[in-house]
């Protein structure tokens, strides 16, 4: 019953996302004008791209805490939640990526420039590619759990590092806007929709990784019960 | 150990029949020499780090090392022979890249400093991944990928540093490379030690 009821749950979240996520998506067209200094057009794009970005950062940490729970208690479920949580992330961060490569194109005449955020969104994209690598390497389920989550945790150790390195990479000063956040920096429309955004995205985390999970799960429960009956599926 | 040296000698044989810096502006050919010297040594130690573990699986001695040693001590072993390797590769690569191009440099004892933690930070990410890696079915090819993202930011400052070297930066610019290559030595072997017990027993 109470599957049941959580399902029920899931389903209602899910409209109720669409729907936020929908009048952001209005909001950003019809309510929002234009920026000043950005090229006819673009700037509307950062809308969807900011909270992209942070969305990405956020699924990867998530990913990290469970990768420490599944070290800690040796659960299969940690160690499945701490994989969807890198999907999702990775997910996030391809998006943001492209967006972010649109905007670049149509503002500083290039999709790509080495600036410090591009650089630090492609290694972590690194990190998380190379970790599902490491995952697709290992046969043992216990093992692939064990071993994902040290690299997991190894990439969060060596993390801190890259914010003192990366605006030392030689290309170029950041063409990021700087002072953006700061007061006067992005009109009020902006800043609503902008967090608005993210509200939806964290929603939309919520609805993917939950769903993502009772796949797992169900996937992992038909594994057990053709083993236990002695039946093979497929 | 003895393809690891062929590996780098032939690397920097290439690069230098290659590739004459000669007649550019300083500060140019600083850049793209400190450049190169980081890539033959970034790939030669990437050719032979990740053996070390890979090995003892080949040779069906893990299990006797498991019974035997407590898993710190083991890293530690295996830190310190990847550190021993690394540092032979350096004897070997930097004297004849002095050599054969030419680079000026004008503060040595950055220049050793930078060298000494630099390789000791690659030693020191690397022997976890190696670790982790010979766990793994399919060993070698996975190691660059793992370790090229986490090795990033050593590269970044170890080039730095030795561009700072080459042109005489003054000395307070140069320390900021080296307190960060200090502390991911550090850090990376700290996080090693809490985590190998992991990948051993695993």
């Amino acid at each position: 019953v109470s599957k049941k009821r959580a399902s029920r749950g899931l389903a209602l979240w899910k409209y109720l996302v669409g729907a936020w996520i929908t009048a952001v998506v209005l909001a950003a067209f019809l309510y929002v004008r234009q920026a000043q200094g950005f090229a006819p057009g673009t700037s509307r794009i950062m809308l969807f791209h900011v909270p992209m970005a942070m969305m990405s950062v956020i699924a990867f940490w998530t990913s990290m805490v469970y990768a420490i729970h599944a070290l800690r208690k040796r659960e299969t479920v940690a160690d499945m939640k701490s994989e969807y949580a890198a999907e999702l992330g990775l997910l996030f961060g391809i998006l943001a990526t492209v967006t972010g490569s649109i905007f670049a194109a149509g503002n500083w005449n290039s999709f790509w420039n080495w600036d410090p955020r591009e650089t630090s969104m492609l290694v972590l994209l690194m990190i998380y590619g190379a970790y599902f690598g490491l995952r697709s390497a290992v046969e043992d389920d216990e093992r692939r759990a064990a071993l994902s989550a040290v690299y997991n945790i190894f990439a969060g150790v060596v993390m801190p590092f890259l914010v003192f390195v990366v605006p030392r990479i030689p290309a170029l000063e950041s063409l990021h806007p700087q002072n953006i956040w700061k007061s006067g920096g992005m009109s009020a429309d902006y800043r609503i929709v902008l967090y608005s955004g993210l509200l939806g995205y964290l929603g939309l985390f919520v609805w993917l990784f939950q769903l993502r999970l009772r796949a797992g799960l169900l996937a992992q429960r038909d594994e057990t019960q053709s083993l236990t009956s002695g039946v093979m599926v497929k | 150990v003895n393809a690891i040296l062929l590996f780098a000698l032939t690397t920097l044989a290439v690069i230098s029949f290659s590739i004459s810096a000669r007649g550019l502006a300083e500060g140019v050919k600083a850049g793209i020499l400190s450049s190169l010297l980081w890539v033959v040594l970034f790939f030669s130690a990437m050719s032979g780090l990740p053996r070390v573990f890979v090995k003892e699986e080949d040779a069906r001695t893990v299990l006797a090392l498991r019974l035997t040693a407590r898993p710190h001590v083991i890293f530690l072993g295996k830190l310190m022979f990847n550190v021993a390797l690394l540092f032979l590769v350096t004897l070997a690569v930097v004297p004849l890249y002095l050599i054969l191009m030419e680079p000026t440099v004008q503060r040595w004892g950055p220049f050793l400093a930078v060298l000494v933690l630099g390789m000791g930070g690659l030693a020191g990410a690397s022997t976890l991944l190696a670790a982790l890696v010979a766990k793994t079915s399919s060993r070698g090819e996975l190691f660059v990928v793992l370790a090229f993202p986490l090795l990033l930011p050593l590269l970044v400052c170890a080039i730095n540093g030795t561009v700072g070297a080459f042109v005489g930066a003054r000395p307070e610019e140069i320390r900021g490379y080296l307190v960060v290559l200090a502390a991911y030595l550090v850090a990376t072997v700290t996080a090693s030690l809490m985590l190998f017990e992991f990948v051993w027993e695993g």
